[in-house]
């Protein structure tokens, strides 16, 4: 007893001794095997320790089997004697333990020679972590204090198996805080955020020994959840289902803000089975920074120790997880914030390069004030690379008489080929305000998209397209697809070829001068909102400078037009002053000439019985000087008629004027004036001065019939047969003309009245008569008046054709 | 013998009517002004009056209105170098308005013309 109890100390000093030294487990567990064998004097010793994830009893350290099945012997926990001992938690001796049913061997050890067999479990707090065994070669009858030795033994295994996991979760934790620790510093080593993303994929798989993982970001403008990153410990990629049932997951992560994790996804409900069929376990944790989720990260299989095998992923794995996405959130945000400031940054930039690309034009434009010219240089602007950059522009102003656009200007190439050839010609960007300012000035030659440009005119109308319509809503339109737009005008459409395109209006003091049309038709770059708020507040600026030139040209027309009128009026008056002096010596000439002309006629005549052969010389003179007269009647006759005589104008006008004249007469004299007009006007293309004349001649001639209280009865109306004329008729109540002098009314010098030069009535008739060709009859009422009836021919009436002739030349 | 009286103040042209009137079969009496004219008118006689425009003293317009007056069916023809004084109404109480030419026949046939009716 006394010699057990002794050495059980020494065995404890030992033991004690080897526990607390720096040997690791395994080495640990053969010493303890060694010790064993050699104190309790067994022929072996062996320690079978539990393995959780496989759910068996695993062969860890032997003295007296075959070594190298030590990792190899596993055993179903409560298979063969020492499972169940294991199980049972509870130490069993045998004399023969071949002869025990439970008994079971493995040929690898070389077992089958041993007879007796101890085994105690190997407990910690009443949990199994394993089972010592002794055997012996032959049967053995194992005695109370030997159980009780190799029970303690146990005791102090539980505690270095206790002490080496304290060690090993101690290490593990080590090293997570280290890897950690490493990619954290990796992760805030660059701002990069495409590498950071796929850091945190790469390190996540390998710390958490996963078989792959996803990283997926929350897109803040579209809400949907995108994957950013992947890695694979293999290399491969995962299938469509897996990623779909990934997604889920995810979104789930997102939704509760908490780490999920899925031991098996062939128990999960809405798994859906794929072709792959490797996944079985999922671990996803949200990534959260300064409190807003940016997305999550998914870890897929854990690894088994063994190559090829997978297992569920712990709690432990978890928590490291967790701990690996708190640094990833951070790191991510960090890179996803510095990806904000660079294209932030690159925004104030390029806005800073549109300012100036804007202050450029607006000078170019201020170079010139006429419209041609500006009109190019606007264009230019609107499609030169560092301007606004479209590919091509198109400039319609509105005809606001006929209230239509109509196209002026077109600026871009066709073709790719084109293309390349203009754009070549681009210059730097410190260059492009001279660049453009010089476009007004090129005038080049008309290109074909001008001319397509110039053939387009549009009807302002709401119903006529976008061009239309951007002038009627003073606003600008982008049309992403012109084959699908219904407010596109499609023959337009057609001419231009486009399917994306933008409008912006031409607006000068509130109202809309044209509008420019841009397309990308050569790169098909799409349109952004930017692009168009730059061409919106360009199309302003253009507006502003189009209004001044169009001022400037209505001024120049206007100049010019006021210069041409000079021009005519100096020309007028010379023709009239020369007209003048030709007409006083045409008269000086033509006395002398009737009297060389005249005698020489008679000379001739004479000459022509006398002296035959002197007549030919005679006649040269008859012959030029009848010519000279002839010149001479033209250029009186151009004189005469350098002054318009007729026109077109309403006769109910003229005979109002007139009465207008008598309108005192009438009062004086107490005269009612009374008329029955008919329908208006009755336009009449006659000498307007001459009909005047006549009219006052016959009011005269009333009003001195009537002498005092009488009424003047006036009709005017048409009668369009036989011919359409102008019928007026003149009524008085004085009295009537005595019968004898009836027929001499219209004489030149008849009169009847005391004081009358009897000139008015023959005059009337001329003018009417002769002139006009119309109709002047008279009917007298003898006692009661007279009654005139004028009638006037409408339209053409007959004319001097020496007149005609002399207006046709000078036209 | 129908007499015409001639009035104009070119001496020339006066004669040159005169041969010619009377080559034609006419008497013919002349005036160089206005004035003369009147008398002519009182002592000759004439059935026509062949009357320039553009005279000293008293023109033809102003003779015109003075024939027109007291003798209204008296012919006149004015026969003046100015073709514009058809715009002049006053021109217009005249029987007849022929511009002056050389040739002498369109003058003759108004004349003639006049003496007929």
């Amino acid at each position: 007893m006394g010699t057990i109890a002794r050495t059980d100390l020494d065995i404890l000093n030992e033991i004690i001794r080897v526990a607390n030294s720096p040997l690791d487990l395994r080495e640990r567990l053969h010493y303890i095997v060694d010790l064993t064998a050699r104190k309790l004097d067994k022929d072996v010793c062996s320690i079978l320790l539990y393995e959780k994830t496989t759910d068996t009893l695993v062969l860890r350290a032997t003295r007296g089997l075959n070594p190298s099945s030590v990792d190899l012997v596993r055993l179903a926990a409560g298979e063969g004697i020492t499972g169940w001992v294991f199980r049972h938690k509870t130490p069993l001796a045998l004399a023969h333990a071949a002869a025990d049913p439970r008994y079971k061997y493995f040929a690898i050890t070389g077992e089958e020679r041993f007879q007796s067999m101890l085994a105690v479990p190997i407990l910690y707090e009443e949990a199994p972590l394993g089972v010592l065994t002794v055997q012996t070669i032959g049967p053995w009858r194992y005695h109370h204090e030997e159980i009780a030795f190799l029970q303690t033994m146990a005791h102090e295994v539980s505690g270095i198996i206790r002490n080496a996991q304290i060690f090993q979760e101690a290490l593990d934790k080590i090293n997570a805080l280290t890897v950690l620790y490493e990619i954290g510093q990796a992760l805030t080593s660059t701002l990069d955020l495409h590498e950071v993303l796929n850091l945190i994929v790469k390190n996540c798989t390998e710390v958490s020994r996963a078989s792959g993982c996803l990283l997926r970001l929350l897109n803040p403008e579209t809400g949907a959840l995108e994957i950013k990153a992947s890695y694979r410990h293999d290399g491969g990629f995962h299938g469509n289902s897996s990623l779909r049932f990934g997604e889920r997951l995810a979104l789930r992560v997102i939704r509760e803000r908490r780490p999920i994790l899925i031991e098996d996804v062939h128990r999960e409900a809405d798994y859906v089975p794929s072709p792959q069929g490797a996944m079985t376990s999922v671990l996803c944790v949200p990534l959260i920074a300064k409190g807003a989720v940016l997305g999550t990260l998914s870890l897929f299989d854990k690894r088994g120790e063994t190559e090829g095998t997978f297992g569920p992923f712990t709690g432990d794995d978890l928590r490291l997880l967790a701990a690996l996405a708190d640094q990833a959130a951070i790191a991510l945000d960090n890179a996803l914030t510095h990806e904000r400031e660079e294209r932030l940054a690159a925004e104030n930039q390029r806005r800073l390069l549109q300012l100036s690309v804007l202050y450029d034009i607006g000078k170019a434009m201020q170079t010139t004030l006429r419209l041609d010219p500006l009109l190019r240089i606007i264009l230019t602007g609107v499609t030169v690379g560092g301007g606004l950059g479209f590919n091509r522009a198109a400039l319609f102003l509105v005809d606001e008489q006929e209230q239509v656009l109509s196209g002026k200007l077109g600026v871009g190439p066709r073709t790719m080929e084109e293309a390349g050839q203009i754009w070549a010609q681009i210059p730097p960007v410190e260059d492009l305000g001279r660049f453009i300012a010089q476009a007004g000035e090129r005038g080049e030659e008309e290109t074909p998209f001008t001319q397509l440009v110039r053939t387009i005119r549009i009807p302002i109308r709401p119903d006529e397209g976008i061009l239309a319509l951007t002038v009627l809503e003073r606003r600008p339109f982008h049309v992403r697809s012109a084959r699908q737009d219904a407010r596109v005008n499609q023959a337009v459409f057609d001419l231009f070829g486009a399917d994306e395109f933008a409008t912006a209006p031409l607006i000068a003091k509130d109202r809309v001068l044209g509008v420019i049309v841009v397309d990308n038709l050569i790169t098909h770059r799409p349109i952004t909102a930017e692009d168009l708020q730059l061409l919106t507040l360009f199309a302003h600026r253009a507006g502003m400078a189009v209004e001044n030139a169009l001022v400037y040209s209505r001024l120049e027309a206007l100049n010019q037009h006021l210069l041409e009128l000079q021009d005519r009026l100096v020309h007028t008056e010379k023709m009239a002053a020369l007209g003048e002096m030709a007409a006083g010596i045409a008269h000086e000439i033509r006395n002398p000439l009737v009297i060389v002309g005249g005698y020489a006629r008679r000379l001739a005549s004479r000459l022509a019985e006398k002296a035959p052969e002197e007549k030919a010389p005679l006649e040269i003179i008859v012959h030029e000087v009848t010519r000279l007269e002839k010149i001479l009647q033209e250029i009186l006759a151009f004189s005469r008629d350098a002054l318009p005589a007729r026109n077109r104008w309403d006769l109910y006008d003229l005979l109002e004027e007139t009465l207008g004249l008598f309108a005192t007469e009438f009062a004086e004299s107490r005269i009612t004036v009374e008329r029955r007009f008919g329908e208006r006007p009755l336009l009449l293309e006659a000498d307007r001065a001459q009909i005047k004349q006549a009219l006052i001649n016959l009011l005269n001639n009333a009003v001195q019939a009537i002498g005092r209280d009488g009424t003047i009865t006036l009709t005017l109306a048409r009668r369009n047969a036989p011919r359409p004329e102008a019928v007026l008729t003149i009524r008085d109540t004085g009295g009537g003309i005595p019968p004898e002098a009836l027929s001499r009314i219209f004489n030149p010098f008849f009169t009847t009245k005391a004081g009358g030069t009897g000139l008015g009535l023959a005059i009337t008739h001329r003018m009417i008569v002769d002139h006009h060709g119309g109709s002047i009859e008279v009917h007298n009422e003898a006692g009661v008046g007279v009654t005139f009836t004028v009638s006037l021919p409408l339209g053409e009436s007959p004319s001097d054709p020496d007149a005609e002739e002399a207006m046709e030349e000078k036209r | 013998m129908k007499t015409i009286l001639v009035v104009d103040d070119e001496e020339l042209i006066r004669e040159l009517y005169r041969v010619e009137m009377e080559e034609a079969g006419y008497r013919v009496a002349l005036a160089s002004t206005g004035e003369e004219a009147l008398a002519q008118l009182e002592s000759a006689k004439p059935d026509l009056v062949v009357l320039d425009i553009r005279m000293p003293g008293m023109n033809g317009i102003d003779l015109l209105r003075r024939i027109k007056a007291t003798t209204p069916r008296l012919p006149v023809v004015l026969n003046t170098a100015y073709s514009d004084y058809r715009q002049d109404f006053s021109t217009w109480a005249s029987d007849a308005y022929v511009v002056k030419s050389s040739d002498l026949s369109e003058l003759k046939t108004t004349i003639q013309r006049l003496l007929q009716t």
